[in-house]
């Protein structure tokens, strides 16, 4: 194997790209490096994510089970999604959803991540307390949650029972009841804020404590502190949240499918649920990918959305 | 004097890069083609062919590894030339999406093993090779007279028969014996067409209490659902859930199959004696290990979780008979060749040994679940005692009875069978079964969108607003 002479060294890796031969300028033999070690992602993301999206745009335009038939419809998939009611009960669902547990999340992680900021003792083990249900794989989440719903047995009812029944309250059915079916998946979210709370917790760090001190001078009480330094130096980490929270919660699907499948009586039938259950359960994959794509683009306009309201609540501090 | 040059990291990191890009590269590239294919011709048969059997046995993953220890050896004594790999039950909810990929990419095993809808399906929608000719060739080693009468309905598509029977699962009454001594109540009978729902009915009264705390009812099933725990029900008052004569027609429609959907109503909801939604809160298992009924419908693939958990004494009892005579479900597990095998011959070889008499004695033995060949029954008892002491007490007999007389019949398939039951009919059953909000007049309207959705007269994007319509 031939050695790396000293010329072909400082020439680079991608001298070849010029026909003269010689060096390419700094910047732009940087730009080729940076692509080169980001080409394992980029790579990853094209194959793995852009490519199965544009396929199922294709896919979208036949009905199709991928064994038995494959027909062209044109754009029928698309069009009809919207008319489906049972695609309109899994939107309204997921809508409940995400609009009840993006705001109540967001301010509980922050609420936990400023209480513990404050200097508490055994901080790092309260800090791990909370964050633990976010290690937690969404499946065994599911299933303990499942088992706390049981109306009969579970330990919510044995605590809610002998409260209730006193005064001729039954305690509710939670995942047995229409009523309450999606209200106990919106209470069980509740519980991952541990995520988010390490994010605010890392936030509130990076806030330089001058800010609190010449706050301080100027007599503003804690109330006032936090209004007028934390928040507005914390609203990129809690721009950040919001949106992730808002395409995780518009993806919601493991609660469902575990603990409910989506009933009773689709009371719990999610969108990305449905969009499972069309392809994988009853084999239409075109109507399937159609509602993929129509739920991308209401996830999509949701975070476009956030990001053009961005600028009139999110302070990045300028340096 | 030769100036020394060694590799810095900058230039390191440049050659790990191109190494890294060659190789990604390299393993992005088509793989190399194939060996000349071996299947077909009989010289090719001379040389080795290697066969996947995709096995599914959730309860007994292990007891299976160890049968497969003892079976493959003689199997390829007698098969030199076919070398067959065993794939584990891989576990989940998700097989039948993990198999359709692999046939979409041409790429599933030669042989797989189905349990309940996922068989028929795989075969309605051409993925199964027809077996037909091999058993017309091999008749008298197959002897399709082995097998219970209705054993092959979901198996089969314009006469040919595409899945093969590993296992028969009769669902029975197991019954908890001290709760029974402790209220001095006489232990259903053990033969077939002794008693009725009626009789089951008054027994469950006996049992249940809803004012106890915790509540006490009398039995329990998976529940009572758009599936087959609801269609033995439904065949014993005398209907059917789907029409054996025509697939596309939901039989719900017809006054016995109300009937039987009132029966279960009422002792869902009206006393109530049956713990419906075991399946989604407390499993009907734990209901019964917890001594919360003292009765539970289930099949004999629970014998070993019961045997292993129980701390009282139990034993099991058949069906009661509905209005129009005896009734219980025979499970519909079977093995099929995937129609894009290379190699037919040697899979129906396989086959042929998989529902051998000597495999259905050793899975016995290992997986301690029913064989589905009749002259393997009167051996099931003692085969089992020997394996497992705690079966001596418990009258197995109930369960091979049942298969001898032709008792019951599998899970019937409708022919757009996930649809018609995932999406039309259990959203009809959770709101009458489950929740108790609805009368049983919902769940026949629901059929009726059931039956037109079959006959194509209904579109998948317009079920819901179908649906909705009866709400």
């Amino acid at each position: 194997m031939a050695s790396i002479t000293e010329s072909q060294a400082q020439r680079g890796l991608f001298s070849w790209l010029r026909r003269d031969g010689k060096p390419l300028r700094p910047s732009t033999r940087e730009a080729w490096y940076g692509y080169l070690l980001a080409s394992p992602w980029i790579i990853g993301f094209i194959v793995f994510t852009v490519g199965p999206m544009l396929a199922s745009l294709i896919i979208g335009l036949y009905r199709t089970d991928f064994l038995t038939e494959t027909t062209f419809v044109g754009l029928r998939w698309y069009q009809n999604t919207l008319s489906d009611s049972l695609v309109r009960k899994a939107l309204i669902n997921t809508a409940i959803f995400s609009f009840t547990v993006v705001p109540i999340n967001t301010v509980l992680a922050l609420l936990i991540a400023v209480m513990l900021n404050q200097g508490i003792r055994l901080q790092s083990f309260w800090r791990t307390v909370y964050y633990l249900p976010s290690v937690v794989s969404g499946v065994a989440v599911s299933l303990l949650w499942k088992w706390l719903y049981q109306p009969d047995i579970g330990l919510l009812n044995s605590i809610l029972g002998p409260l209730l029944r006193p005064f001729d309250i039954d305690p509710p059915r939670w995942i047995f009841s229409t009523e309450w079916a999606l209200p106990s998946l919106i209470i069980m979210a509740f519980w991952g804020a541990g995520g988010a709370m390490l994010i605010y917790l890392a936030g509130l760090r990076g806030i330089p404590t001058s800010l609190y001190e010449a706050a301080e001078i100027d007599g503003a009480t804690s109330f006032r502190r936090f209004f007028a330094v934390t928040l507005p130096l914390l609203t990129p980490t809690i721009f950040f949240n919001v949106v992730l929270n808002i395409i995780g919660s518009w993806q919601v699907f493991t609660q469902a499918m575990v603990m409910t499948r989506g009933g009773p009586n689709n009371a719990t039938l999610t969108m990305v649920l449905h969009i499972y259950n069309t392809g994988f359960q009853n084999f239409y994959f075109g109507y399937a990918s159609a509602q993929a794509w129509f739920l991308f683009i209401i996830v999509l306009g949701f975070v476009v959305l956030a990001l053009r309201s961005a600028s009139s609540w999110v302070h990045y501090e300028r340096v | 004097m030769q100036k020394k040059q060694s590799v810095n990291r900058r230039q390191f990191l440049r050659m790990g890069s191109a190494v890294g890009a060659t190789a990604f590269l390299a393993a992005c590239a088509a793989p190399a083609a194939p060996a000349a294919d071996s299947g077909g011709d009989g010289e090719a048969m001379a040389e080795t062919v290697s066969l996947r059997y995709q096995s599914r046995e959730p309860e007994r993953a292990a007891g299976i590894a160890e049968l497969w220890k003892e079976f493959y050896p003689q199997f390829q004594e007698a098969n030199p030339n076919v070398e067959v790999e065993f794939l584990p039950d891989p576990g989940g909810a998700n097989r039948r999406e993990g198999a359709l990929s692999a046939m979409v990419a041409g790429n599933a095993p030669d042989l797989t093993e189905w349990c309940c809808s996922s068989s028929t399906f795989f075969m309605q929608k051409g993925e199964t090779l027809s077996l037909q000719p091999y058993i017309d060739r091999d008749a008298e080693e197959v002897n399709l007279a082995d097998y219970y009468e209705a054993q092959f309905d979901p198996w089969t598509l314009d006469g040919d028969i595409h899945l093969m029977p590993r296992f028969t699962g009769t669902q029975v009454i197991y019954f908890n014996k001290d709760m029974f001594d402790e209220k001095g109540i006489e232990y259903p009978s053990q033969e077939w067409g002794a008693w009725n729902w009626e009789d089951y009915t008054n027994l469950l009264r006996q049992f249940a209490d809803a004012d106890a705390q915790p509540q006490l009812w009398g039995t329990s099933n998976y529940g009572l659902n758009a599936n087959w725990l609801s269609q033995y029900w439904i065949r014993g008052f005398g209907a059917n859930m789907v029409n054996p004569e025509d697939n596309t027609h939901c039989g719900l429609d017809s006054p016995e199959a109300y009937d039987a959907l009132e029966w279960m109503r009422s002792i869902i909801h009206d006393e109530p004696l049956f713990a419906y939604g075991a399946d989604i809160g407390m499993g009907v298992v734990e209901l019964f290990l917890g001594q919360r009924v003292a009765l539970m419908e289930i099949g004999p693939w629970n014998l070993g979780v019961q045997a292993d958990g129980a701390t009282f004494r139990w034993d099991v009892a058949p069906m009661p008979d509905g209005p129009a005579g005896p009734t219980t479900h025979q499970s519909v597990d079977g093995t099929m060749v995937w129609d894009g095998t290379a190699y037919p011959d040697e899979s129906w070889e396989l086959m042929k040994w998989l529902t051998s008499p000597l495999y259905g004695r050793l899975y016995i033995t290992w997986a301690q679940k029913q064989p589905s060949r009749k002259s393997l029954l009167p051996e099931y008892a003692s085969i089992m005692r020997a394996a497992n002491e705690k079966f001596e007490d418990i009258n197995l007999d109930v369960f091979t009875d049942s298969v001898g007389q032709d008792i019951g019949g599998p899970e019937e398939m409708f022919a757009e069978d996930l649809v018609c039951k995932n999406q039309i009919l259990t959203p009809a059953f959770d709101q009458v079964m489950l929740l108790g909000e609805k009368p049983v007049d919902l769940i026949v309207d629901h059929a009726d969108v059931a039956t037109r959705f079959n006959r194509g007269e209904i579109n998948i994007e317009d079920l819901g607003a179908e649906l909705d319509k009866l709400s």
